[in-house]
């Protein structure tokens, strides 16, 4: 088992999300940085889609209650077991040891694997928290103080495990994206500065969305339109001309002009910009 | 009349009928829907119907697009139009104070007064188009031209649970606090959504519904009354 003497900034149990529900609102969800969350899973021979923690900038101390080995994906995490800090990033916390993380050096999110996987009960098909309907994870809400989480049952037999290498980071990506549905809604000038700009990621961003900061762009005439599915990826134009990227547990329908959609690999650099971080748009069609 | 078909991304498409009133081909894009989903296209994950859209999303990439859009277009030839039970839903709904944060910048955008707003909005019977956006939200179509209102500058980044809003050309109601773009006009005290209940939402694409204004004092019951599960939605088959 493990307590948790503090949260961290925004802790949830995560995997790798939702299928079949976004008629209904329920977007896929899961880990922000698929890959990341993945390769932590993997290196502890865990199903790769095993519950998981994701942590956001300011990571977790917990108290564990029995041996256990975990791994850490994702963003650079500064690490101290019982006070002493720890290079590696696969290892085993004794029995009454305190894991620390109070920091991700670099990256926005932290991927902490447990051998065996976090051991919730599947809501909808899923183990991911989707906090703003308050189901799944750990009582469909982000950790806090006090909580005490369960490890699954280690499978017995053998395992195979793959080496977990540091996240290289992209500074200042350019993401491939290719046209949404209202992308001839803009004008020729407002498509190229949208395309070359540089856009600054906003305080505004969490697992819903981001938004961006930077040219603003706008649609001809009116622009109303009826409400139409939206998917991660998505890049929104509302009135005000400044661009909101839908991410995995954002709206899975809207009615802002769609102008483009980033591929889906670009999901996870996205998971790892910080509000400040700066990114631009490498059109694809 | 058919759809248009476009790439939406690398892994989605979206089936629009831009020519098409969303008030005439709601059954048809629900049967078009059902077509689709009994036709256990290999991949496709999520089957997203819209006003006047249906967007597929597959697992990792678009199929040959020549080839599914043969197959689509063969489907919605053959899906028929079978005749479906629907029901006529009471919401409560408060219009007044702190539950209607924009029923003033609306009523003077409108230049309608507060009580019209209330009348237009309630005397309708409302049909319950898409849902989704995020969970238990429910589309609206059937809204009074006169309160046609654009959507906000740029959307709100939390608009609380149960409020009922007004963007463009449609009406609904936001079941959970999140961020919204809608003009809010009122709110209902009771939840939509019951994630632990057997039915995730009692309302449906194609089922109607209508707004019984509530007081203050009203809202507080009704909503007391959810709290301990006593609340028992109003609900009788319906048809036009």
């Amino acid at each position: 088992m493990m307590q948790f003497l503090k949260p961290g900034m925004f802790t949830t149990v995560q995997d790798l999300g939702r299928k079949g529900l976004s008629h209904l609102g329920f977007g896929p969800g899961g880990v922000m940085d698929k890959s990341s969350a993945i390769k932590a899973n993997l290196a502890l021979g865990n199903d790769e889609n095993a519950a998981l923690l994701e942590i956001t900038l300011f990571g977790p101390r917990i108290k564990f209650t029995e041996d256990r080995r975990i791994a850490l994906g994702g963003g650079k995490a500064k690490v101290f077991v019982d006070g002493e800090p720890k290079t590696e990033i696969v290892f085993e916390v004794k029995q009454g040891e305190v894991l620390d993380i109070p920091i991700l050096e670099n990256g926005c999110r932290g991927y902490l694997a447990i051998e065996g996987g976090i051991d919730v009960p599947e809501v909808f098909g899923a183990k991911s928290t989707l906090s703003h309907a308050a189901i799944g994870g750990f009582e469909g809400r982000a950790l806090v103080k006090g909580d005490v989480l369960k490890a699954a049952k280690i499978e017995e037999g053998e395992r195979t495990t793959v080496e977990l290498k540091p996240l290289k980071l992209a500074s200042n990506p350019q993401l491939k994206c290719r046209q949404g549905p209202e992308f001839d809604w803009f004008s020729n000038e407002d498509k190229v500065k949208f395309l070359t700009g540089t856009y600054t990621v906003s305080q505004n961003t969490n697992r819903m969305g981001m938004r961006l900061e930077g040219l603003q762009v706008f649609t001809e005439g009116e622009g109303s339109m009826f409400s139409s599915a939206l998917i991660p990826g998505v890049v929104q134009i509302p009135h005000d001309g400044n661009p909101i990227l839908i991410l995995r547990d954002g709206p899975t329908a809207g009615g802002y002009p769609r102008i483009v959609v980033v591929d889906e690999s670009e999901l996870d650099v996205l998971a790892q910009l910080r509000p400040g971080d700066k990114l631009g748009f490498e059109y694809l069609d | 009349m058919s759809f248009s078909f476009q790439p939406y991304g690398q892994r989605a498409c979206i089936l629009q009928w831009k020519d098409r009133n969303p008030m005439d081909i709601l059954e048809e894009l629900n049967h078009f829907s059902d077509t689709i989903r009994d036709a256990k296209i290999p991949d496709l994950e999520e089957l997203i119907p819209a006003y006047d859209s249906l967007s597929l999303i597959f697992k990792e990439k678009l199929p040959d697009q020549k080839e599914l859009q043969a197959k689509l277009r063969k489907l919605y030839k053959s899906s028929q139009k079978v005749k479906k039970e629907y029901s006529l839903v009471q919401i409560p709904v408060c219009y007044l104070g702190e539950h209607a944060p924009d029923i003033h910048s609306l009523s003077k955008m409108r230049g309608l007064s507060i009580e019209e707003i209330i009348k237009l909005h309630s005397q309708t019977v409302y049909r319950v188009s898409m849902t989704g956006f995020y969970p238990g939200f429910i589309y609206l179509q059937g809204l009074n031209r006169k309160l046609v209102t654009r959507r906000k500058i740029s959307p709100k980044l939390s608009v609380q649970s149960g409020a009922i809003g007004i963007g463009g050309a449609q009406t609904g109601m936001y079941s959970l606090a999140t961020p919204g773009g809608w003009n809010i006009i009122g709110r209902c005290p009771v939840k939509l959504l019951s994630p632990k209940g057997e039915s995730l939402l009692p309302i449906a694409p194609g089922d109607y519904v209508w707004f019984k204004p509530v007081s203050e004092e009203k809202f507080i019951e009704l909503s007391a009354s959810d709290e301990v599960g006593n609340y028992e939605w109003k609900k009788r088959p319906f048809q036009e």
